[in-house]
């Protein structure tokens, strides 16, 4: 059964005109438990909206979403709950961030999810031991750097140990070693400890790189949906969508026209290498 | 609730008030705004009531956007009404033990309801028909004669656009933080007054912190576009009145004169 699935929902932030157009319009897709799904499109498509449905922000005007088979509009469904096992990293952390220090934030959620205020203190500590910013934890959370508030706010969902992460932009304004780390971060979550992650990026190289479903969203609507390395390749939806192919593709079709054949299904950076060493070597 | 607050936020429509000029618009609030003060009678806040209804009709902003201003004034309207109801003195109509519903009391209750209302709708259809940018030239130029008198009429214009213009980013600021904060499991609708008061404490910190940080970047962007008071501007869409310009202040005109002569209606129609 898929964590979660999303049926035909339509939603427009403008309730007050009924000519108004729907700004995300029968969307459907499912996630299933362990997926690592990336929601691609051009700026102001509406990803960002989408998935502020998955943990119920947002209430969709049609539609349902099941979570674990519960319709999350149910009266009697606890969003609460919902929202525990469901973490947001927002795509501007800022927003995210309103504790006086960075230990005080990054506990707000596990205290509010009923543990102990030693308890909390602990995984707090832990999540930002983790990410490598326990330095971190007095100092006032709006006078850092935009990277150190992205992990700050990460820290504050991973103290939940939610089971789906939801990531919106997670690389903006990172460096790109911070960004790999971060990645590579995820990754492990999501191979080692089962966590599902649902993120939103705009570097196609990075859907190709972890994820293992891709959904492509063009104004309002979900374009496609399923196999990342199938998608990327198809240069006329990517066209259509205003995406441009990443550079795993680039050389794929590059060596492809000169002759030389490589897996489809092994583009990322390590695959590419080693199948380049295996072809010209 | 944070949402129904639409006092200084734009609704863009095209309808025949967003298309007056806004030394109209802003001659128009305040000769309404004037007219609820001067009425005394049940003629005079009819007609208020038409010429309200009217700009409502005319603007073609949705009455359910509009009336969602209101929400947020219904404790500052059961204030009002129960202390005017409860504390005027007067011949009494109605006794529940130790409080007197006086007849006076019943009669400034209902006027002060009607005029918080409608002062509430009034300004807030001048702010949903005019961007902050129209109505900082309407000010500016409407008040342009005060600078003979040295008042810097230019910088009273653009702090007003200013405050007006942050009113809906603190909104969708807070809106954001609540977010954040709801997806971390806070809750703001569960609970007693109290809690509900104590779970919006920690809303204060970074609504705060990011209106002083967005008021720096402002000023940091200004200076780097050398703003300077000292220079006269030009305008790349000067004001200049049009025939239904003309025609609405023929209008107001007539509507306080004749808010003004029904001060002179003697009717005895009940408690009004």
């Amino acid at each position: 059964m898929p964590i979660f699935e999303v049926k035909n929902i339509s939603f427009r932030y403008d309730k007050y005109d009924e000519n108004a157009s729907y700004n995300i319009d029968d969307i459907s897709f499912s996630v299933d438990r362990g997926d690592f799904v990336a929601l691609i499109g051009k700026s102001g498509s509406g990803k960002s909206t989408i998935v502020s449905h998955l943990n119920g922000l947002k209430k969709a005007d049609k539609g349902d979403i099941l979570y674990e088979g519960k319709s999350i509009y149910d009266k009697d469904f606890d969003l609460t709950s919902l929202r525990f096992k469901c973490g947001v990293v927002f795509q501007h952390p800022e927003y995210q961030l309103f504790s006086e220090t960075v230990i005080e934030d990054v506990e707000f959620g596990a205290l509010k999810k009923g543990l102990s205020k030693d308890e909390a203190r602990l995984r707090a500590l832990e999540a930002l031991s983790f990410l490598g910013i326990e330095n971190l934890k007095d100092e006032v959370p709006f006078n850092l750097s935009g990277g150190e508030k992205r992990k700050v706010a990460f820290a504050g969902v991973l103290v939940m140990d939610p089971d789906v992460f939801i990531l919106d932009e997670p690389d903006a304004g990172l460096d790109s070693k911070t960004k790999n780390d971060f990645y590579m971060m995820i990754k492990n979550l999501n191979v080692l400890k089962g966590k599902t992650i649902v993120f939103i990026t705009h570097n196609l190289d990075d859907v190709i790189e972890y994820a293992n479903k891709v959904i492509v969203v063009n104004d309002g609507k979900v374009e496609r949906c399923g196999n990342p390395t199938d998608i990327l390749m198809n240069d006329e939806l990517l066209r259509k969508c205003g995406l441009v192919e990443p550079y795993a593709i680039d050389i794929y079709n590059y060596l492809k026209n000169r002759g030389i054949l490589i897996d489809k299904s092994k583009l990322r950076f390590n695959d590419i290498v080693q199948e380049l060493n295996r072809v010209l070597l | 609730m944070i949402r129904d607050i639409t006092l200084g936020q734009y609704y863009n429509r095209e309808s025949v008030i967003h298309f007056l000029d806004p030394r109209v618009k802003l001659v128009a609030t305040l000769v309404f705004l004037m007219s609820l003060f001067i009425s005394t009678n049940i003629f005079a806040y009819a007609f208020a009531t038409l010429f309200l209804a009217m700009a409502i009709m005319l603007c073609k902003v949705p009455l359910s956007f509009i009336l969602r201003g209101l929400k947020s004034l219904i404790l500052l309207l059961l204030i009002s009404v129960v202390f005017n109801l409860f504390l005027t003195p007067g011949e009494t109509i109605l006794s529940f033990g130790i409080l007197h519903i006086t007849r006076e009391g019943l009669i400034i209750a209902i006027k002060m309801a009607i005029r918080l209302v409608y002062l509430v709708i009034g300004s807030s259809i001048l702010t949903l028909t005019t961007t902050p940018s129209k109505l900082t030239d309407g000010l500016e130029k409407g008040l342009s004669f005060l600078k003979a008198f040295r008042v810097p009429v230019a910088e009273i214009a653009l702090m007003m656009s200013i405050a007006l213009r942050f009113i809906p980013i603190l909104i969708e600021e807070t809106e954001k933080i609540m977010n954040a904060q709801s997806s971390r499991g806070a809750d703001f609708d569960k609970g007693s007054i109290v809690d509900k008061a104590k779970s919006l404490v920690p809303l204060l910190v970074p609504l705060f912190v990011s209106a002083f940080r967005r008021a720096n970047d402002l000023a940091i962007a200004m200076e780097a576009r050398c703003y300077s008071d000292s220079v006269s501007r030009t305008k790349l869409k000067p004001l200049a009145y049009k025939g239904i310009d003309y025609i609405t202040y023929v209008i107001l005109f007539l509507y306080i004169m004749l808010i003004i002569f029904t001060r002179y209606i003697k009717i005895d129609v009940g408690i009004m």
